[in-house]
């Protein structure tokens, strides 16, 4: 993914209002400060048509150190989030706006994932692509991930798939009840 | 801090009304919305970078409808604060 500087930024801003760069640039930077004293004194700040910054709590949790396997507290702190407003969100996501969700039934569930499986054993150097929304002649989409999101995706159909048939169980097993009462 | 104390605050700071600082924001507001659309990220000095994630397509379930359905892929934007905006609001 590319990127722009800040540099262009000013000048795309000083183009579009008519000032010149050096104003422009101090301009933003001031923007900028307001922003970051605001956030530092705990306040959130809106910005119309782009989003809203604000401080969020995390709680104290246990983590550890990956390296040396210690054990440590993570503090209680504060973080920064960012919430962009519909207009961002939309012009964001503006390539897959037309797609909705899809119904399946548990049937389907099951041939996807024997499909998910069938094609893993032929082609084992590369990950199966078992995708329902066509989008890989969309601009920009990145390729296909590793193998690893494939088998959590697969991995959490199963435990979706059981907590279904789970579920079902217990609604029969209610209504068998009921009426034997009712009788 | 709302975006009429934004103007004010920038008006006052930089000589000028308020009508043009808010003209100023909002090119600036155009900018950065144009460039997160066309996938490009961006860092801004003192608060941190933004950018576009893709969200992979993913099985859900509707607990009220008993439906299992797929979502679609979809874009996002994702924004990192500056380390040492991390640390200034612990």
């Amino acid at each position: 993914m590319s990127k722009i500087t800040f540099d262009e930024i000013i000048e795309s801003v000083a183009r579009e209002s008519d000032k010149s760069k050096s104003f422009t640039r101090a301009f933003l930077k001031d923007l900028t400060k307001a922003i970051r004293s605001e956030l530092e004194n705990g306040e959130k700040v809106n910005i119309a048509g782009l989003g809203k910054f604000e401080l969020e709590n995390v709680a104290e949790k246990e983590g550890y150190n990956p390296q040396t396997d210690e054990r440590m507290t993570i503090p209680a702190h504060h973080k920064v989030v960012f919430k962009p407003y519909k207009n961002l969100r939309e012009t964001v996501n503006a390539p897959y706006a037309h797609l909705e969700p899809q119904l399946i039934d548990e049937d389907s569930i099951d041939s996807r994932d024997e499909d998910a499986e069938e094609q893993q054993a032929e082609t084992a150097t590369h990950p199966p692509v078992n995708r329902v929304f066509n989008v890989a002649k969309m601009p920009g989409r990145p390729a296909d991930k590793s193998l690893r999101n494939e088998t959590l995706s697969d991995w959490s159909l199963w435990i979706s798939a059981g907590a279904g048939v789970a579920g079902l169980a217990i609604v029969a097993a209610g209504a068998w009840l009921f009426f034997r009462r009712n009788k | 801090m709302n975006t009429n104390e934004i103007v004010s605050h920038l008006a006052a700071n930089n000589n000028m009304s308020k009508a043009e600082a808010r003209r100023m924001l909002d090119a600036f507001v155009d900018t950065l919305t144009t460039s997160l659309g066309n996938e490009q990220g961006f860092s801004l000095p003192e608060i941190g970078t933004f950018d576009v994630n893709t969200r992979e397509e993913r099985q859900s379930y509707n607990p009220y409808q008993k439906k299992y359905m797929i979502l679609p892929p979809k874009r996002v934007v994702r924004f990192h604060p500056n380390q040492d905006l991390k640390e200034a609001v612990k």
